[in-house]
């Protein structure tokens, strides 16, 4: 009788729950890429990520903020006056370089499971058949090229992952030209000015490598030049994008007070 | 005889246990997540023809690249025509606008067990302290008021047939479906000022944030689990996300000029007064 006892327990002790457990459809591309920035936040939240009376006077962690702190996406004006257009080059209210930050949640072996990649592009047409040709300052950042994945922590600020959502990569696109840490946004679009008047900089982040399309079986080279700003969705891309929209008024109006100058400020 | 039972007995329980032996691969424990996915705001991008061929070629059922359906999109608006703050209202004004958001978890059934709450700031600083008094249009959006399923375009070779993701849970709202959206002129039948204006778009998988309660003496109050006790839900501060609650959110942002209907010529196009 014992020998069937231990039989039944041993078996029995394989019967374990199904429940928060999922069987994986085999879908290749499960978690879609989100640009993520600092939700606007309450001053009680703030003060209770730094300090909560009922947690020895320590901060709550559940809090705090989740995404450090980045230039929040819509209108950017500049500080003292407005941008301009300059024709000595360059705008003395040039804004300091920027990150931007994006999020994945497929993960394999502990690690990243995808690359995410980011494009700038200005004034995009949701029309367009080309929309590759919106690419712009890729002297900020290299068009279709790979952001890097970074600490939440590593700026020094109290960052805490979501209680609530299983650990997630947090990736970084820093715009910035080298030997420079401001960014002109109305004259250095590849060393060239924009025109007066509003203008949209999207950024737009993909967890695959940017369309290329095949050449014909009996063409010699294998593929076309990369789209960047064409997400590869017949690959299973998913994509996400953030707008910044900012004005660049005539350099040469008087009645614009611009603070143009001969050099780079910062530079 | 006693042996062989037991070594029978060994040999059936070796053989049942092997069964229960089963590869941890393709097995996601979700553990104590509670929201597992995130959600997203989504708009159409401009594909490639090639692009819409490369997808047409994975599926005879797709004419094209999946996308949601084609929307105003995030960033600028108005840059087809001015936007004015009129006497009366802006013939210039924006149609119906469409918001598209999406969010993965689904219960056994496929259903999505997420409500979708969404809320618009108009000109919110950076350094603001309550959000929740920057909450605009709410005569187009209520923050209280969850996206609905969206079920248009869901023909065949619809933004539900996304390549190698799952079946993504399209929901919406419209703002504006009767009159369309006067941005200038019809925040909750304010005007607003000359000049450039943001309007920030902020959506959650968890009701808005509620502030905690405080004792006599401001101390927070706990409750039962030794958790903050919270103030009742018709204290919630719309456009604050409830990130202690687990929520998860996302942001775009409407960036429009508003210019002066009274000026001559400005390319505005108010409508006649009393007309």
């Amino acid at each position: 009788m014992r020998p069937a006892i231990v039989a039944l327990a041993l078996v029995a002790g394989c019967l374990i729950p199904d429940r928060d457990i999922r069987i994986d459809p085999g879908i290749e591309n499960t978690g879609a890429v989100r640009v993520v920035q600092r939700s606007p936040s309450h001053s009680e939240l703030d003060e209770l990520c730094n300090f909560a009376d009922y947690a020895d006077g320590a901060g709550d962690p559940t809090f705090c903020p989740e995404v450090p702190r980045s230039r929040p996406s819509g209108l950017i004006r500049a500080e003292g006056g407005d941008f301009c257009v300059c024709p000595q080059g360059h705008d003395g209210r040039a804004i300091p370089a920027f990150d931007i930050y994006a999020e994945d949640a497929d993960r394999e072996g502990g690690r990243p499971k995808d690359t995410l990649y980011g494009v700038v592009l200005l004034d995009p047409d949701a029309r367009s058949s080309t929309p590759y040709n919106a690419v712009a300052y890729g002297n900020y950042w290299e068009p279709c090229a790979a952001g890097e994945v970074v600490d939440r922590t590593d700026a020094g600020e109290v960052v805490e992952a979501s209680l609530g959502r299983p650990s997630i990569d947090l990736w970084r696109f820093r715009i910035e030209a080298p030997g420079s840490d401001t960014v002109d946004l109305c004259n250095d679009n590849r060393g060239v000015a924009l025109t007066p008047g509003l203008h949209n900089l999207r950024f737009m982040v993909t967890d695959r490598e940017y369309f290329r399309p095949p050449r014909a079986k009996d063409d010699g080279a294998a593929f076309f030049p990369r789209q960047c700003g064409v997400p590869d969705l017949a690959a299973g891309a998913t994509y996400a994008v953030i707008d910044f929209v900012f004005e660049c008024r005539d350099g040469t109006d008087p009645a614009a007070f611009c603070d143009c100058t001969e050099e780079e400020v910062g530079g | 005889m006693l042996a062989a039972r037991v070594a029978a007995v060994a040999i059936a329980t070796l053989m049942l246990a092997g069964a229960c032996i089963i590869p941890d691969s393709g097995i996601v424990v979700q553990g104590q997540f509670e929201n597992p996915g995130t959600v997203r705001i989504v708009e159409a991008v401009a594909m490639s023809p090639e692009a819409d061929d490369a997808c047409a070629d994975v599926s005879v059922e797709l004419a094209g690249c999946p996308l949601p359906p084609l929307t105003l999109p995030f960033g600028l608006v108005g840059a087809d025509a001015s936007l004015c703050v009129c006497p009366a209202g802006d013939d210039n004004r924006l149609g119906f606008v469409d918001i598209y958001v999406e969010d993965p978890d689904v219960d056994d059934n496929g259903e999505p067990t997420d409500p979708i709450y969404g809320a618009l700031l108009l000109d919110l600083p950076d350094d603001a302290d309550d959000p929740s008094r920057f909450v605009a249009y709410e005569n187009f959006l209520s923050p209280f008021d969850p996206a609905v399923r969206f079920t248009g375009g869901g023909a065949v070779g619809g933004y539900a047939d996304s390549i190698a993701r799952p079946t993504p849970q399209l929901r919406s709202w419209t703002l504006g479906r009767e009159l369309g959206v006067d941005l200038c002129n019809d925040n909750a039948a304010s005007k607003l000022s000359v000049g450039l204006h943001s309007l920030r778009l902020v959506v959650t998988d968890r009701p808005w944030y509620r502030p905690v309660v405080r004792d006599a003496d401001g101390k927070v109050m706990l409750n039962d689990r030794d958790e903050p006790q919270r103030a009742p839900d018709d204290e919630a501060l719309p456009g604050v996300v409830d990130g202690p609650a687990g929520a998860s959110y996302a942001i775009a942002d409407y960036v429009f000029r508003c210019d002066d209907g009274n000026m001559p010529d400005p390319g505005c196009a108010c409508t006649p007064e009393g007309g």
